[in-house]
């Protein structure tokens, strides 16, 4: 009885992380080359209306899927146009968007569907479908946890292999990362920075879309307004968990996840509402200072080649 | 550069000479005054809230349609610093009602003693609320009493002995008190019922409410209801998964989703607790018409008008048992007469609801 609760424990983490991870690898890939996109929210906004308006009229998910991807770089390349192009600040220009976004998807769904809330009565969209894992279902429990998730569960997984392998072991990641570090470095090998600055924007564009198109097409299968509520920005604050590592993303995904699924579970165990609802943002902070603590005696190890504690215990030892 | 400016000048003499004949020929006039028609303003925060403020709108809709007037909706937004100066446009504008909703209602009736001419009508008030101008109205509604009844319902379908219910909001009174009336009825139909009580902590987001949803028939509830807006849509998914009843809020939301594109969630929804706003605005404005309106009061609704209630459609005929249907028939008859009292928020302390709701959920 008790493991029972326990697998459904874990598997709502993993559900609850998949956007996620998505939303924290689409800010690692434009963080990387130095152009960090704030508008995740408003394009995982647009990609979930997308993804809904086009697989109701095609009846197809994967349309739906491809369309609410191409919806969410449509976004990046008009954002990347304003920045690159004619110039304007990235980060007014993302916070634009996302504003945007929240009043122009309500706008369009209120066209299509005349409702303003929620596109479920108008249009019967389709939903991505759950996958068994073959093998791995048959084993008792473990099995329950892994297998049984959406398939943009395991895309999900399988795009942090691919965003490391991405940024780690290829040539435009290597120019990538380069262009975050040193942009001027990268000009003077006759590399086009404004290009390297687009191709990542575009990829954060397609991460972006993939967690919308969780949002609206597995979690739930319809639209609502604000659907998205802020985890386009929880996947930002991931990324500097994990400085902008894809696997340690992965990890820090599943702590903002596990902290989520906490909550809702604590509810249930007659806590205060409000000392519930606290726990996510809590939890954020803890991370936020293990890691620096971490972080710090890391750098200081590589710097001085002892931990700190071990320097004041030879200091005072030398006194 | 000359030319620049020679197409500039053109430019801004088409627009003059184009404005002036737009004023020839329309001379701007108030159309309330041109047609003569008595003008409705609905200020709401947003329409599409699946709730109260779109019942709200299709009363007005009604209304309008009845007795020939011009009714408008003007939607705020979330931004309370902006809704005195866009309540003053309003009365400005000229206007004979403004209806507001509970969190615009004391924006509005600053302005009441300066525009003796508008009446300003306020509804999903709480009862308590005090109204000292002769051009105000209120309307309060005991959603207490109809949660009671979907409460009763609840607890009588259940096989497991857990039943269970989500607010939106946990800020909200009025939410408060659908809670306390839901969970005394369970009470009351079975006293050893066991009702979990959780709120969303984003109002309107749908994933949030149904992984709550689930979570909550993961430790065994079977009949579930919501009370947030938009955000019960996901309720009703987490039901149609588990394989558990919904109760649905504010109007027959069954009916709803059984004309829409998804019917499959309308099969979920057993029955559906019922505040009518819609039909009380229509009735205030009945007796507004007929002249016996009441102003400078608060109308309180509940069970004995009819204005809260549960839908008796064929799911809740075929899964609650008919000693259970008898007792709610009862139990109607016992709200109106006074023999029941159905417990409110607004008449304990938030300790002694949350002290309520805890003990209702202890096996």
């Amino acid at each position: 009885m008790d493991l029972d609760w326990l697998v459904e424990f874990l598997f709502t983490i993993i559900r609850l992380s998949t956007p996620l991870i998505f939303a924290a690898l689409g800010a690692v890939i434009s963080r990387k080359a130095g152009v960090l996109n704030l508008a995740l929210e408003g394009m995982m906004l647009v990609a979930a209306l997308t993804g809904v308006v086009f697989s109701a009229i095609t009846q197809s998910w994967i349309v739906g899927l491809l369309t609410a991807v191409l919806g969410s770089m449509l976004m990046a390349t008009i954002i990347s146009y304003c920045f690159l192009v004619i110039k304007t600040d990235l980060y007014l220009t993302c916070i634009a968007t996302n504003m945007a976004s929240i009043g122009g998807t309500v706008f369009v769904m209120f066209l299509l569907t005349g409702s303003k809330a929620t596109t479920a009565e108008a249009l019967r969209s389709m939903s991505i479908p759950r996958i068994d894992l073959p093998l791995i279902k048959d084993i008792p429990y473990i099995g329950d946890v892994l297998s049984g998730h959406n398939l943009l569960t395991y895309v999900s997984f399988a795009m942090v292999f691919f965003a490391w392998f991405l940024i780690y072991k290829t040539r435009i990641g290597l120019r990538m990362r380069a262009v975050g570090e040193a942009p001027e470095a990268v000009e003077s090998v006759g590399i086009s920075v404004p290009k390297i600055k687009y191709i990542s924007f575009l990829l954060s564009g397609v991460f972006a879309g993939f967690g919308g198109a969780f949002m609206s097409m597995s979690y739930v299968t319809w639209f609502s307004r604000d659907m998205v509520a802020g985890r386009g920005f929880i996947g930002m604050s991931i990324m500097n968990i994990a400085n902008a590592s894809p696997v340690g993303s992965l990890g820090a995904s599943f702590i903002f996840g596990g902290a989520d699924a906490t909550a809702k579970y604590l509810q249930l165990q007659n806590l205060p509402t409000d000392l519930v609802f606290m726990v996510p943002y809590a939890v954020t902070i803890i991370a936020l200072t293990v890691i620096s603590i971490v972080r710090i005696r890391r750098e200081d190890r590589i710097v001085h080649g002892k931990s700190l504690r071990r320097k004041k215990a030879t200091e005072k030892a030398a006194e | 550069m000359k030319k620049a400016i020679r197409i500039f000048i053109f430019l801004i003499a088409a627009v003059l000479v184009l404005s002036c004949v737009a004023c020839d020929k329309e001379p701007a006039k108030p159309s309330g005054e041109a047609t003569g028609k008595k003008k409705i303003t609905l200020v709401v925060q947003q329409l599409g809230d699946m709730a109260y403020n779109d019942d709200a709108w299709r009363g007005v809709e009604e209304v309008a349609k009845k007795y020939g007037y011009e009714a408008k909706a003007l939607e705020v937004g979330a931004d309370q610093s902006k809704y005195g100066s866009m309540i003053l446009d309003v009365a400005e504008a000229g206007t004979d009602y403004i209806l507001t909703a509970t969190s615009i209602m004391d924006y509005a009736f600053e302005y009441a003693p300066r525009f003796p001419d508008i009446k300003f009508i306020a509804f999903d008030t709480t009862a308590t609320v005090e109204v000292s101008d002769p051009n105000i109205a209120c309307i309060s509604y005991l959603q207490n009493e109809g949660s009671f009844l979907a409460g009763m319902a609840a607890a009588g379908a259940s096989k497991t002995g857990v039943i269970a219910c989500v607010g939106g909001v946990n800020t909200s009174p009025i939410i408060h008190d659908f809670i306390a009336g839901y969970v005394d009825g369970a009470l009351y139909q079975n006293p050893d019922i066991k009702v979990l009580t959780a709120y969303s902590s984003v109002y309107g987001d749908a994933a949030q409410m149904k992984e709550i949803a689930t979570a909550q028939a993961n430790s065994g509830a079977d009949v579930i209801f919501q009370i947030g807006g938009p955000g019960g849509l996901g309720v009703f998914q987490a039901c149609m998964e588990k394989n558990i009843w919904a109760v649905g809020v504010d109007s027959d939301q069954r009916a709803v989703y059984k004309e829409s594109e998804n019917p499959e969630l309308a099969d979920v929804i057993m029955t559906s607790m019922l505040k009518k706003v819609g039909e009380s605005l229509i009735w205030t404005f009945d007796k507004i018409e007929d002249g016996s309106m009441k102003w400078g009061e608060v109308v309180i609704l509940g069970v004995a008008e009819d204005s809260t209630g549960i839908v008796e459609g064929d799911l809740y005929e075929a899964n609650v048992p008919k000693e259970v249907r008898d007792n709610i028939e009862k139990a109607k008859e016992d709200i109106k007469n006074g023999t029941i009292k159905v417990k409110t928020y607004f008449e304990m302390t938030h300790e002694q609801f949350e002290e309520f709701i805890q003990d209702a959920s202890k096996p």
